[in-house]
């Protein structure tokens, strides 16, 4: 499924949408990011809580499809700056991490 | 300089011998009888831009007319008469498997424009005509293409084996979290750029990420250093302090010693030494409470790789401790 098939599926709210015809082939929800570095498989949509800019650098060196910031976490300001100038989708979602994989199980 | 000029005249001199006549040549040729007049051979010429034209009989050579020829019969009052009677028959030509080296020397030799191809030396059967800006035209396009064929061979080399040697260094400063992350990512494009195929890349980018924030979090600043070799990528990160006590103990994952804030934005999970381990063949801590830590590491990305599949999820190319 593509990306912008997943967020018409979950009704994501882009922070900043890069590029929406990405694969995306798994899911990781995970907020500590050593831990997501070790086990977040490339093309992952990734839903966490960490609404700073550390988890655009992450993203991008774990080749992420895009992040989503569940429970209606805010991005900070950086995190749009470098989401921006790095080409990493962000989005941001009020449901939380469980209810958005259970509307993805089975779709990808 | 000099050596460099040599290198060029020695390369056209060597193509003016390698190119036959027959690749350099014009086909088909265009060709009168004998009972052509003057003034039909000038008109095709101006049509055609040619400067001569062989004249043949049932295919064999038996004359050549020149622009120089046709403006002499026109003096002379012979532009209508057929060419035949008044041509050139004592023809110069050069056979199709020569190199184009003769052809330039007959040409200079006899300061012709022209000269048909033969097909064979002593045949008289026209093939081809060939002139100056033919070779030159032919040698600039050899020339082209050798150079092309350099410039794609040298990308191959860059993306494979004979990468250059290279070393990428960053300084890393305390307690910057704005900056955080920037050394890894452009560490990991380079090597993108590299031709290092992704799984590689994003294994050598887990060990510098987590190297540059145990830098930026824990210590008194330091720097990072990525080396590009032959056969693998070695990552050196050291910093002045103030030294781990227990490094066995810090190995342990889940182990942490950051503070509150640094664990609230999801850093100091305990698992960044345990991270790189595994993400590289070869990993060292060395660690003194006088001068510092230093995390020496190394991915191998030449043939000497060890692949065991799965070893970090998602199948990635990688080798489990």
């Amino acid at each position: 499924m593509t990306l912008k098939q997943v967020v018409e599926l979950t009704g994501l709210c882009p922070v900043h949408l890069a590029n929406g015809e990405v694969e995306v082939a798994a899911v990781y929800c995970g907020d500590l990011l050593s831990d997501v570095l070790a086990h977040i498989r490339p093309s992952s949509l990734w839903l966490t809580i960490q609404g700073h800019q550390h988890v655009v650098a992450v993203a991008q060196l774990r080749d992420v499809a895009g992040i989503v910031l569940v429970n209606g976490v805010a991005p900070d300001p950086q995190t749009v700056t470098k989401a921006k100038s790095q080409g990493v989708n962000v989005f941001g979602s009020d449901e939380t991490s469980a209810d958005l994989c259970m509307k993805l199980a089975g779709r990808l | 300089m000099a050596e460099f000029r040599k290198h060029q005249i020695l390369l056209i001199h060597e193509l003016m011998y390698q190119i036959k006549v027959r690749e350099a040549m014009t086909t088909p040729v265009v060709s009168f009888s004998p009972a052509a007049t003057f003034r039909e051979i000038q008109l095709c010429l101006k049509e055609q831009r040619f400067t001569g034209t062989p004249i043949t009989e049932s295919g064999q050579l038996v004359g050549i007319v020149s622009i120089d020829d046709i403006i002499s019969a026109f003096d002379q009052g012979r532009i209508d008469q057929p060419v035949g009677a008044s041509m050139v028959r004592k023809v110069v030509t050069v056979p199709q498997n020569y190199s184009i080296i003769s052809a330039s020397n007959l040409l200079e030799k006899f300061r012709f424009g022209r000269l048909p191809v033969v097909e064979a030396p002593e045949s008289r059967a026209v093939v081809g005509m060939i002139t100056r800006s033919d070779i030159l035209s032919h040698l600039l396009m050899a020339v082209n293409s050798i150079a092309e064929g350099l410039e794609k061979e040298e990308r191959a080399a860059g993306a494979t084996a004979r990468r250059p040697h290279e070393t990428l260094r960053f300084e890393l400063l305390p307690d910057n979290y704005d900056l955080a992350g920037v050394a890894s990512t452009e560490v990991k494009t380079h090597l993108q750029n590299c031709g290092l195929s992704s799984a590689l890349v994003r294994r050598i980018a887990v060990i510098c990420y987590e190297a540059e924030m145990n830098v930026i979090i824990h210590s008194l600043g330091g720097y990072m250093e990525v080396q590009l070799l032959d056969d693998r990528v070695r990552i050196l990160v050291a910093d002045a302090g103030p030294g781990i006590p227990d490094v066995e103990k810090a190995m342990q994952p889940g182990y942490t010693t950051a503070n509150e804030k640094i664990r609230a934005l999801g850093f100091g999970a305990g698992m960044g030494l345990s991270n790189m381990k595994r993400c590289a063949d070869r990993f060292s801590v060395r660690s003194s409470m006088e001068s510092g830590t230093e995390v020496d590491a190394e991915v191998m990305i030449g043939e000497q790789a060890a692949v065991v599949p799965g070893a970090l999820a998602g199948g990635e190319g990688g080798r489990m401790p």
